[in-house]
């Protein structure tokens, strides 16, 4: 594949996720693309060629921190605290409200009340689909780090879903 | 439900020895076994409920970035292709200069002849006669300090070895040394 090619596809396969995923961090759709693009256009100034087989990674790092710098621009401006902010868009879209019910919908507020990191590890594995290792090279830490904060957050959900819904699980 | 092998097992993640582990702790624990079914139906039902995002960049923006991109790494390319030639024709012109003035700086330095008349017996090599030559001299033991100049003194006189150097013209002895010969 030529690096144009390269570039193309990656845009046509990963805007949307990462402009969620930025979402996720920057709290805003326009910080989010703003750091979309900041990420194609350092991806162009790569080997892309080079840099394929771990593509998906380091687009993922690479949308983080651009994202991390926007949110930083945001809170100087800002006096609302950054955790207080509300990063998680619970608006469901036309897809999730044909395929789900009541308790996906539960289940997507579930999800938004995680902690930030833990949020961000859920849309690293169920939305970008990204393995341990990506998810690890993603966020910079180690695989063992996101098996264990991976699991804490369903550890989380199973909790407060069984809470609301004991029938659903079988202990 | 403290083990993250279960999460990382209802997500595939597990490979190899850890999972062949993972599958015969499973075997023989049932509340492993539930908790891992609890595992699935949750990461299940969070898989199921993620939804496609539906918000990218904005049409034109997106177009314009395409467009900066492409152009961005046909110049990143281009640098690259210079930068590949430039860097082995410099080390090669560098070479070739350092080989050259190697070659040239042979045949201006001193002659083996003159090499050979300072330092003869380094060089081993047998001179001309009548050629002016330096050689060493043997040491001379010369009484120093106080005790020399006390001829009464029955201290023993310290002495120091001096070594001197001698005009020589091969064949023939010049003279007495700098030092006051022997």
């Amino acid at each position: 594949m030529s690096p144009e090619q390269i570039i193309t596809e990656a845009l046509n396969r990963y805007e949307r996720i990462l402009v969620s995923y930025a979402k996720e961090i920057t709290g805003d759709l326009e910080s989010a693309r703003d750091a979309v693009q900041e990420t194609f256009l350092r991806l162009s100034r790569q080997d892309v060629v080079a840099l394929e087989p771990r593509l998906r990674p380091w687009l993922f790092l690479v949308c983080r921190n651009c994202a991390i710098d926007h949110r930083r621009k945001v809170v100087r401006f800002s006096t609302e605290p950054i955790e207080d902010m509300d990063f998680a868009s619970n608006e469901p879209g036309p897809d999730r409200r044909a395929v789900a019910g009541e308790d996906a919908a539960r289940l997507r507020e579930l999800v938004a009340a995680l902690p930030r990191q833990q949020r961000e590890l859920i849309k690293l594995k169920f939305e970008a689909g990204l393995s341990y290792k990506e998810m690890a090279e993603a966020l910079k830490t180690s695989v063992s780090t996101v098996g264990v904060q991976l699991h804490d957050a369903v550890k989380t959900l199973r909790r407060q879903w069984l809470d609301e819904n004991p029938e659903m699980i079988t202990t | 439900m403290n083990d993250p092998r279960i999460t990382a097992y209802a997500l595939n993640e597990l490979q190899g020895a850890e999972r062949e582990k993972f599958e015969a702790d499973l075997a023989s624990g049932q509340h492993l076994q539930r908790d891992l079914l609890a595992a699935c139906e949750i990461t299940d039902a969070v898989g199921e409920v993620t939804e496609e995002p539906s918000e990218g960049l904005d049409p034109q923006a997106r177009a314009r970035l395409l467009r900066e991109a492409i152009a961005n790494q046909q110049s990143f390319r281009a640098r690259r292709k210079i930068i590949r030639f430039a860097v082995p024709a410099s080390l090669a012109a560098a070479a070739s200069i350092a080989l050259l003035l190697l070659v040239s700086g042979g045949t201006t330095t001193q002659k083996p002849a003159v090499a050979a008349a300072r330092a003869p017996e380094v060089a081993g090599q047998e001179n001309a006669p009548g050629q002016r030559v330096f050689v060493r001299s043997d040491s001379a033991k010369v009484a120093s300090g106080a005790a020399a100049s006390d001829p009464n003194s029955n201290a023993p006189v310290p002495q120091k070895r001096v070594m001197t150097w001698d005009a020589k013209v091969l064949g023939a002895d010049v003279g007495p040394s700098a030092t006051g010969g022997r």
